[in-house]
């Protein structure tokens, strides 16, 4: 398996602050389509950052 | 060596052991998933009595019970909401894609998608693409109306979600493809086998030699089974490297070559992949072995799959890719269980024939075969049609040797009939070169 040059932690530390302002932002923008349309694709693509990373272990 | 070589570095190098343990984690969560929101697999796990909490190991999972298409049909059919039934595992108002199978073997199975599921669809295709070489500066044609086909619509969102210029080339006959290739310089194409080397055929009639006028390096080959010998055929005929790719409008694309082009990696851990024994359906089978493919993917949620039995038969294939991918591997696709036949006793493939002709018969440009039983034996018959080119008294010891060389692989003898140029049909998604006309 390949090293990893960064941390993992910290990755994982960074996707939940987004998924959870994004989570965040859908409650508060209730009743603008504009709004809510955009936001769920930005959680679809925090799902598949959480896999592309998420399962990893840290080596630090 | 590429700098960038994997889509993740990280996951595709995993030691097997690590790549298993992600995939019972995330078979939990998809079965755990369904009980709660798929109204077919929470009947069907209530009536096996098996919990997501007990599966711990590959042998755990063994225990699930499978899943086949008919049984997706019938719960489709029976009750709401209308096309989806009880496989739908989303609520309505969030669905955004609506595809379907053919239906050639029966009602057709309808597979809906929400933004999120369908993004999962595209993210796994977007990996097989990566590892078949895809990347940014690749202008990809399609030459194909997608319609209500899975295939393309991923292919087309995962070569835009790498970077690729994507080209969509429905609407145009067979030489407005070739001259829009012409035109845009397309440096990548995904294709049919069968289309693929139609497209050649009616490129040289044009004039045009795809080999050295057209631009196209890099070809996926889908939708239909692709021999080695035909492979090696459109990569001549094309001077492009060919990769074979599997997969189903139900569980999408799952496996395809790596660009070592020997065998197809299976996305891992994307999909959970079972190769499991012909004939009990219960135990895995080794490396080297033949075993019916089943498969789990692990993140679509609108039309969750849980142990999906393809029905395909597939050699698992041994040791290591020098790629560095520790996916499973398969070393050859046999064909669908349905597609084997009996013919005079003996179990025939047509993907057989398939081998003999494109591998050691240039000159036949199309064929089809036909069983027949005018009375107590069953007949078999190939139709052939030559290159133009050809001269009449070579016909007969070219005969001679194909009827030899189909001996020696099926075990059965062919009669042969010759057809003019252009007699038999010219097909762009699924061949039907094998016809069983006994009643």
């Amino acid at each position: 398996m390949r090293k990893k040059s960064f941390s993992i932690l910290e990755i994982k530390k960074s996707l939940k602050k987004i998924e959870a302002e994004a989570t965040k932002l859908k409650k508060l923008t209730k009743g603008i389509p504009g709004v809510q349309k955009n936001i769920a694709p930005i959680l679809a693509f925090i799902d598949i950052l959480k896999f592309h990373l998420g399962d990893l272990k840290d080596e630090e | 060596m590429e700098k960038n070589k994997y889509w993740n570095p990280f996951l595709e190098t995993l030691p097997r052991d690590e790549l298993v343990h992600i995939e019972i984690k995330r078979f939990r969560e998809v079965m755990a998933f369904t009980i709660k929101n798929c109204p077919m697999y929470r009947d069907k796990f209530k009536e096996v009595g098996i919990s997501p909490e007990e599966i711990k190991t590959l042998d755990d999972i063994r225990k699930v019970p499978l899943t086949d298409k008919e049984e997706l049909r019938r719960a489709q059919e029976c009750g709401e909401p209308f096309l989806y039934g009880k496989t739908l595992a989303a609520d309505l108002t969030e669905l955004c894609t609506l595809r379907q199978t053919s239906g050639t073997t029966g009602r057709p199975v309808y597979v809906p998608d929400t933004y999120r599921s369908w993004q999962w669809r595209v993210e796994s295709y977007a990996a097989l693409l990566y590892m078949m070489g895809f990347r940014e500066i690749d202008r990809v044609f399609i030459p194909f109306a997608y319609n209500v086909y899975v295939a393309f619509w991923s292919g087309h969102y995962a070569a835009e979600k790498i970077g690729c210029e994507v080209i969509p080339g429905g609407g145009l006959d067979t030489k407005g493809r070739i001259e829009k290739i012409r035109e845009v310089r397309a440096t990548a194409s995904f294709n049919t086998p069968t289309f693929g080397l139609h497209m050649a055929e009616v490129a040289q009639e044009m004039g045009i030699n795809p080999a050295r006028d057209l631009t196209v390096r890099k070809m996926v080959c889908a939708g239909e089974l692709l021999s080695e010998p035909t492979r090696k055929r459109l990569e001549e005929l094309w001077n492009a490297d060919v990769y074979n790719q599997i997969g189903g409008t139900e569980t999408c694309g799952w496996a395809a070559m790596c660009t070592e082009k020997k065998d197809l990696h299976v996305v891992e851990p994307y999909f959970l992949v079972e190769f499991l024994d012909p004939e009990t359906l219960s135990t895995s089978v080794k490396p080297g072995e033949q075993g019916v493919v089943v498969i789990t993917p692990l993140f679509f949620r609108a039309f969750p799959l849980i142990r999906f039995n393809t029905n395909d038969l597939m050699t698992l294939a041994k040791g290591d890719c020098p790629c560095g991918r520790t996916s499973l591997r398969i070393e050859k696709i046999i064909g669908r269980i349905d597609d084997l036949h009996k013919i005079r006793g003996v179990l025939f493939s047509p993907l057989s024939v398939e081998e003999v002709i494109r591998g050691k018969f240039p000159q036949i440009l199309e064929y089809e075969i036909v069983v027949t039983r005018p009375s107590i034996m069953d007949e078999i018959m190939l139709r052939v049609e030559m290159d133009p080119t050809i001269r009449k008294e070579e016909f007969e010891g070219l005969a001679k040797s194909l009827q030899q060389q189909l001996k020696n692989v099926t075990n059965l003898r062919f009669e042969l009939q010759w057809c003019k140029p252009g007699e038999l049909p010219r097909y762009t998604l699924k061949a039907k070169r094998f016809k069983d006309l006994r009643s």
